[in-house]
């Protein structure tokens, strides 16, 4: 999916311009839960590609990103429901 | 006595006739008798020229004709290390380096940085710290391209040891040497983010020290393991192209604008820790093509 989402960063290495996609409740779940799940079974999420962010253009006077999110549907058999479900909603 | 009847046809018949059931072994015939055997100019049946179903002949100079020399297909061609639907994108492509020993890529490549008496190698792997065990740091090799090229393919495979940042980096700025994050820092860099969680691969680009990300892939990447990383950029195609482990994960339009060429290549550590050295590694193939 395409969207546009406000500018976050200072533009330093540690903190670079990108998309807050922190406003994206799917987003904002899909980490919680991650993080969550991380703690238990890392060895199990790890080296597995939820989903994948581009730039599509970036509107630097507005501070706004347009940006396509695509998730790995072929991950989701893979995960556990708690973070297949929220991932499915994405 | 039968007289046999004369004239042309009987007697070629009979000849005919003679060849196929006697077992005559002499093959030669005047089929339509112009008084040159058949196929007398021809090999296995075909004539002599360069032309479609002719045996091909060869010019005065004893060359074959160019014309009959078929057009390269770099698509079609393999090159060892190097991802084959990327030479599509080249006319012309050259080797800036191509080798499996680390040995080798640290005795082409030029450092810079915090900690340049600390990188080592061995033939087996590159490793080079950002700082020290006490100073935070960047630390990185790199290898000018001859001249600034507009296309540039690499792939290498890269290891966070424990530091925060291991970038590749298709450099465009004039400095190679440049610290990051000042004016003159101005390039593509693919990453190895292993502390973000679940945001460890990424691609930004930088323009004098202004560092944007382009893209990121969603994953959590371990240390101490090595992941593969290729990239092509080719600003004639307006396509950027980047794949870890062999799937793609970015496919993006490049800046042509503040990135029009590409001075340098490298691979940089960072160090944020003043209190424990903070290493990346490298190991090969590596292979970096430029046009």
């Amino acid at each position: 999916m395409r969207l546009k989402v406000r500018a976050t960063g200072k533009g330093t290495e540690d903190d670079p311009i990108r998309p807050d996609l922190s406003t994206i409740p799917e987003i904002a779940n899909l980490h919680k839960a991650l993080d969550k799940y991380r703690k238990t079974h890392k060895k199990e999420i790890t080296d597995i590609t939820f989903y994948t962010v581009q730039v599509i253009n970036y509107d630097e006077k507005n501070e706004q990103f347009e940006v396509e999110i695509k998730v790995n549907k072929d991950a989701l058999d893979k995960l556990p429901d708690e973070i297949k479900s929220i991932l499915e909603k994405l | 006595m039968l007289v046999p009847p004369q004239g042309l046809p009987y007697w070629r018949n009979k000849l005919k006739w003679l060849f196929e059931n006697v077992g005559y072994k002499n093959k030669e015939y005047d089929s339509n008798l112009d008084g040159l055997i058949d196929n007398s100019d021809k090999v296995d049946g075909y004539d002599a020229g360069t032309g479609a179903n002719n045996i091909l002949v060869l010019d005065s100079n004893g060359l074959v004709p160019l014309g009959n020399i078929p057009v390269l297909d770099w698509s079609k061609l393999q090159f060892p290390g190097v991802r084959q639907e990327i030479l599509q994108y080249f006319d012309n492509p050259k080797i800036l380096i191509a080798t499996s020993s680390m040995l080798e890529l640290l005795n082409s490549a030029e450092k810079a940085g915090a900690n340049t008496s600390g990188i080592s190698a061995t033939s087996k792997e590159l490793t080079i710290p950002g700082g020290t065990s006490t100073a935070s740091g960047n630390t990185w090799v790199y290898i000018s391209f001859p001249y600034n090229v507009t296309k540039v393919y690499y792939c290498v495979r890269l290891c966070s040891v424990n530091a925060v940042w291991v970038t590749t980096e298709a450099f465009a700025g004039s400095d190679p040497t440049v610290s990051p994050g000042s004016t003159g820092d101005t390039e593509y860099h693919i990453s190895l983010h292993i502390p973000a969680t679940a945001q460890d691969f990424i691609i930004t680009k930088v323009i004098n020290g202004t560092a944007t990300i382009l893209g990121y892939e969603s994953t959590d990447l371990s240390y101490n393991t090595y992941y593969n990383i290729e990239v092509l950029i080719s600003n004639p195609d307006s396509i950027i192209k980047v794949w870890r482990d062999g799937a793609l994960k970015f496919n993006l339009t490049p800046d042509t604008t503040n990135l029009p060429s590409f001075t340098a290549f490298r691979i940089r550590v960072v160090d944020l820790s003043t209190t424990t050295a903070q290493q990346g590694k490298v190991t090969g193939p590596i292979v970096i093509i430029y046009e």
